[in-house]
């Protein structure tokens, strides 16, 4: 049985101009211990998705369909109290800017016991040696002395382990991680990206991690699920993507992405996101498509697989006798 | 230590302050027409018994003279002058009423606090609800009623009518005789000294100037207590502490509220003042013996050293308001370093 599967799930913000279909059906699935990436441009839905799997979308974002299915249970289905219950213990989340998801008003220390007390049920005499254990598991050094810092203390990549520290603290099963090193120097990405992958394979940990970066998602992740305008226009085995993608959006992301070596024009996408209060009719890329034929036009495509774990969203697809 | 010369470079700067709000009261007491010589001796009195007197309170020297000579008695005997409407010594004026005062704006501003934060916690909490509208309905009235008004109907209703509340003539019962001099506040003294009947009386005299004070500093507390929880509750670190699943109240307390103080103590800094500055009103419908009282009547009667003394005195009750907000915020925000 997969650990979390997403069933149609939509997510709409009710604005003044109207209503923007962030997230119109989305569906994929993820296996215990997998680390399924979710790559797209920014406005794609991305984040949207973290935060309607934890039903945490802030108004006047709302979650009006669809399913959530976490260990056989569909969360959209809970009683608040219950959903509560789980956050931080089945299911934990961090940020893409660490430093503005940590109180800067309390000590690295204070808010790791917290956590530890109320998430992870550990009686408080016990919570300060387990927040030391915690943070040397980050790889903070001298993490002792850490426990009476204060968040504006920290560097980026310290505060991103602080939070990944807690969010691990109740072991939880899945860690849903949003661009969890954007903003970061490049060196720290790569130590946060091997903490991430270390932490699932030490402690089974599923991730779902959210970027924009193609070829990070490609150095950890499983599977990768490529996001277009609040969609997933496909979803492959992250090996398989790179190597036969089907969604004309993936094929144009992957020859976007610039070379050793290479000289001349980077060749790009042409057009930009669309607008998603009125998203086109049809196949919601297909004003950007170079192979856009009619039917993409008035017809809305479904997933259509080329194998049991590989997926696009596109009729040429079923023109070539996928379907 | 560090904190330590934090405060004296502080109170070292209240000498400018000082300078300046002295300077400025001298010479607008100065230009505006009234002078207290007229006032005492009245219009029948010889023109040279009239010099005399000026003479005597060098009111005939050049302005600068008379403020130099000024500085030189307070800085050297602590003396601010004779009061020319009670006849005693400024400093002892001020010390008799300043307590009285004090005593009143801390129930008023105690009152307030107690009753606007929770009030804006809650709307914060219930955003856009009933509870919401009401908080807010609640502090536009106390906002907009005229502070003479409420404490003209607070006596007519608890005095007049129902006669729960004692007359509107002072601090305690004309029957009772303060309590042994500590602090100068009555309650607190009583206390002290165990007498407990003093400390009834002096609280019920208090109870409905408090009250009148407390209900219009409350609608500013309360709307920023709601804006700053609204903020903080809509941040980045609140949606964190959601996401990994911390009860309630450690996210409604020490995330969201403990972010929220600071502002709230700002505003509470400036509505303090202002309540010390405002009180007069107040004062004078409870024919309450403070210094609000006493710098109008100081201002009516053109009582040149009761004004200047009194300005004095609000002006360091000032920079020392704003010098323990700034430390509290020290204290509380870590990224603030004294």
């Amino acid at each position: 049985m997969s650990l979390l599967e997403v069933r149609g799930l939509k997510t709409y913000f009710y604005t003044r101009r109207g209503v923007v279909k962030v997230l119109d059906g989305l569906n994929f699935a993820l296996e215990p211990g997998q680390i399924v990436g979710l790559v797209g441009e920014t406005g794609s839905g991305k984040s949207v998705t973290g935060f309607s799997i934890l039903r945490l979308v802030r108004r006047p974002g709302r979650i009006v369909g669809g399913e959530v299915v976490f260990e056989g249970r569909d969360l959209l289905k809970l009683p608040e109290p219950q959903m509560a219950a789980l956050r931080g213990r089945d299911i934990a989340m961090i940020f893409q800017n660490p430093r503005t998801a940590l109180n800067p008003l309390i000590t690295v220390g204070r808010f790791l016991e917290q956590v530890l007390h109320f998430r992870a049920g550990l009686p408080r005499n016990r919570t300060r040696d387990e927040a030391v254990r915690l943070l040397s598991a980050v790889h903070i050094p001298d993490p002792e002395r850490r426990l009476s810092s204060y968040p504006h203390q920290l560097s980026g990549g310290m505060a991103q382990r602080v939070m990944i520290a807690a969010a691990v603290a109740a072991r939880p099963k899945l860690l849903i991680a949003d661009e969890p090193t954007t903003g970061l120097d490049v060196t720290v990405q790569a130590q946060i990206m091997r903490l991430l992958r270390e932490l699932r394979d030490q402690t089974g940990t599923a991730q779902i991690l959210i970027t924009h970066d193609l070829g990070l998602a490609s150095e950890v992740c499983d599977a990768i699920a490529v996001m277009y305008a609040g969609e997933i226009v496909e979803f492959a085995p992250t090996r398989t993507l790179f190597a036969t993608p089907k969604h004309p959006y993936t094929r144009g992301l992957l020859a976007s992405r610039p070379k050793l070596g290479q000289t001349g024009e980077i060749p790009g996408i042409r057009g930009a996101v669309p607008d998603l209060m009125n998203p086109p009719r049809g196949c919601r890329f297909h004003p950007r498509c170079p192979h856009a034929f009619t039917r993409c036009r008035v017809e809305r495509p479904r997933p259509v697989y080329v194998s049991p774990d590989h997926y696009a969203t596109c009729f040429l697809l079923e023109e070539e006798g996928h379907a | 230590m560090r904190v330590l010369r934090y405060v004296l470079r502080r109170l070292a700067l209240l000498v400018p302050v000082l300078l300046g709000t002295l300077f400025i009261a001298f010479f607008l007491t100065r230009v505006l027409p009234g002078n207290p010589i007229d006032r005492v001796a009245g219009p029948y009195i010889s023109q040279e018994k009239r010099e005399a007197m000026k003479r005597e309170a060098r009111l005939d020297l050049p302005f600068y003279q008379q403020f130099y000579l000024y500085l030189a008695d307070l800085v050297t005997k602590g003396d601010m002058g004779t009061s020319y409407t009670t006849a005693q010594p400024v400093t002892r004026d001020l010390l008799q009423r300043f307590p009285a005062t004090l005593e009143l704006v801390l129930y008023g501003m105690g009152l307030a606090v107690v009753l606007a934060i929770p009030l804006g916690v809650l709307s914060a909490l219930h955003k856009d609800s009933p509870v919401d509208h009401a908080g807010r309905v609640i502090a536009v009235v106390g906002v907009s009623v005229p502070v003479f008004w409420l404490g003209l109907v607070l006596l007519y209703v608890f005095f007049l009518k129902l006669q729960w509340a004692p007359p509107p003539i002072g601090r305690l019962p004309p029957t009772m005789s303060p309590p042994p001099h500590v602090t100068g506040l009555y309650t607190l003294d009583a206390l002290l000294a165990g007498q407990w009947d003093v400390f009834k009386a002096a609280l019920s005299a208090l109870a409905l100037p408090a009250v009148s004070l407390a209900v219009t500093a409350m609608a500013p507390l309360a709307r920023m207590t709601r804006s700053a929880m609204v903020e903080a509750l809509e941040s980045e670190y609140v949606r964190a502490a959601r996401a990994l699943g911390l009860p309630q109240h450690v996210i409604i307390w020490d995330y969201a509220f403990r972010n929220a103080v600071i502002p709230i103590l700002t505003i509470f800094a400036g509505v303090f003042g202002y309540a010390l500055g405002g009180v007069v009103l107040v004062e004078f419908i409870f024919s309450w013996p403070g210094l609000g009282l006493y710098t109008l009547n100081a201002i009516l009667s053109s009582d040149f050293p009761a004004i200047q003394g009194a300005i004095l005195l609000v002006t360091t009750v000032y920079v020392f308001i704003y010098l323990l907000l700034d430390l509290a915020v020290a204290a509380i925000d870590p990224r603030v370093e004294v």
